[in-house]
C-alpha cells in the first residue's frame, strides 16, 4: 500500500437536505473547529419537496409514485390509472402495508391517484454452494433444504421494481 | 383493460450513484468500506482506536454520518484524522448520492481508504449500496446474542462482522457461542473479529483485514 505524503486536514460538516431552498432545517452548529457547508442536494425527482424521507417506504414510495407518472404521461390522452403492480424480493425490508400507505399518500393530486397498488413479494431463493440444491430459503437461517449445510447462495432477493400498469382504454 | 410492462427498478437512483462513486474511486484508485451497527455498538470508538493502527500504514480519510451534530467528526477529529460529517437531518441511512457528494471534496488523491461509518442502524444502510468494496457489520456484546437473525440482510450483505466490547463479556449473559452460531447460519462464509477497542483485542487482527482490503465478492 503506497504511503507518501500526509492527507490534508479535513474540517468539513455537510447538512444534506433533499429540499431546495433551505426551509424548517434545524441546523446544529458546530463550534469553529468545523467549516460548515449548508449543501441543498438537489432534488431529481420533481414530486419531492419536502425533506429527506425518514420512512423507508415514503422513500421508495416517491420514486414508485415518480415512475408511474411518467409512464403515465407517455399517452395522449392521459388515461385512467387502475392498479400498479410493484415487485419485492424477499431479503428487502419493505412492509407491505407502509408501502401501501405511502402510495396512497403520495399519488394524490397526482395522475396516478386513485390507482391500487399490488403488491408481490418473490419468495426468496438459493443455491448451495456444498450440493448445489437450488430451493426456497426460510428467512432468517440460511440453510439448505437438502443437505442441511449453512452454504446457500442467494438467488436475486434484491428486487424492487415497478412490474407493470393497468390502464383503462379509451 | 391494458396491460403495460415497465419493469423499473425503484433502487434505480441510487444504484446510478453507486456506480458513480464506483467509478470515481477506481479512477483514483481508492478502496471505501461501509460500517454499520445499531446505535452505541461502538463503530466510532473502533474508529477512535483503530486510526493510530492504521497511520503509516494506509492514508485514510472517515465519512462520518448521523442524524445530527457532528459530535464523531469532532472525536476523530482531535486525532487528526482527515473526517468530513454528513448530518442527514432525517434520514435514517446515508444513501449513494449524499456519499457521492462528499466523496468529491475529499483530496483522493493522496489517499488510500475511505471508511464510511453509516448511521446508527441495522435496517435501512443494509439496502442502500453507497459504492462500497465492502460492508463491515458491527454488533456489540452488549446487545442480544440473537442480532444476527432478527436482521439478516446485513449480516448477508457484509463481508465481515465486528463484535464489540468483549472485555464487558465476564459481566453479561450474552452467549458468545449462540452469537457465532446465529452468524454462521445467516452467512457461513462470515469472518468474525472480536474486539475490545478500550483493551485493544483482537485490534490488531482487525487492522489487518482493513489493510489488506480482503473482502468476499458475493
Amino acid at each position: 500500500m503506497p504511503v507518501r505524503g500526509s492527507v490534508p486536514t479535513c474540517r468539513k460538516a455537510y447538512l444534506f437536505v433533499g429540499t431546495d431552498p433551505l426551509t424548517d432545517i434545524v441546523i446544529f452548529l458546530p463550534d469553529d473547529k468545523f467549516e460548515v457547508s449548508l449543501r441543498a442536494v438537489p432534488c431529481e425527482n420533481a414530486l419531492t419537496h419536502g425533506k429527506v424521507s425518514t420512512m423507508h417506504e415514503f422513500g421508495i414510495g416517491e420514486e414508485l409514485v415518480a415512475a408511474v407518472v411518467t409512464e403515465l404521461t407517455r399517452f395522449s390522452p392521459l388515461p385512467r390509472l387502475q392498479k400498479v403492480r410493484v415487485v419485492v424480493g424477499g431479503l428487502r425490508q419493505v412492509i407491505p402495508d407502509n408501502l401501501l400507505f405511502a402510495y396512497e399518500v403520495l399519488s394524490r393530486d397526482t395522475p396516478a391517484a386513485g390507482s391500487a397498488l399490488e403488491i408481490e413479494i418473490l419468495p426468496l431463493r438459493g443455491e448451495c454452494t456444498d450440493c448445489g440444491w437450488q430451493g426456497e430459503i426460510t428467512l432468517p437461517v440460511f440453510q439448505c433444504g437438502s443437505c442441511g449445510a449453512y452454504a446457500m447462495r442467494t438467488l436475486g432477493g434484491m428486487e424492487l421494481y415497478l412490474d407493470s400498469l393497468e390502464i383503462e382504454e379509451g | 383493460m391494458t396491460e403495460i410492462k415497465v419493469y423499473r427498478d425503484l433502487m434505480g437512483a441510487n444504484a446510478e450513484w453507486a456506480e458513480k462513486t464506483r467509478a470515481l474511486l477506481a479512477e483514483k484508485s481508492v478502496r471505501m468500506v461501509n460500517i454499520i451497527g445499531s446505535p452505541g455498538c461502538g463503530k466510532t470508538t473502533l474508529l477512535e482506536r483503530m486510526a493510530a493502527r492504521l497511520a503509516g500504514r494506509v492514508r485514510f480519510a472517515v465519512l462520518e454520518g448521523d442524524v445530527e451534530t457532528t459530535k464523531d467528526a469532532e472525536r476523530l477529529a482531535a486525532l487528526n484524522v482527515p473526517v468530513s460529517q454528513l448530518i442527514t437531518a432525517g434520514a435514517c441511512h446515508l444513501e449513494a448520492k449524499l456519499v457521492h457528494y462528499a466523496l468529491r471534496d475529499l483530496p483522493l488523491d493522496v489517499l488510500d481508504l475511505v471508511i464510511v461509518e453509516n448511521v446508527g442502524n441495522l435496517v435501512c444502510p443494509a439496502e442502500f449500496d453507497i459504492g462500497e468494496e465492502a460492508k463491515i457489520a458491527v454488533l456489540s456484546v452488549t446487545e442480544g446474542e440473537d442480532k444476527p437473525v432478527k436482521y439478516p440482510l446485513l449480516f448477508r450483505e457484509a463481508a465481515v462482522a465486528v463484535l464489540t466490547k468483549t472485555d464487558l463479556l465476564p459481566y453479561l449473559p450474552f452467549k458468545l457461542d449462540a452469537c457465532l452460531d446465529y452468524l454462521q447460519q445467516v452467512n457461513g462464509e462470515l469472518p468474525v473479529y472480536q474486539v475490545s477497542a478500550l483493551t485493544g483485542d483482537g485490534m490488531d487482527a482487525l487492522a489487518g483485514w482493513l489493510l489488506n482490503g480482503r473482502s468476499i465478492m458475493r
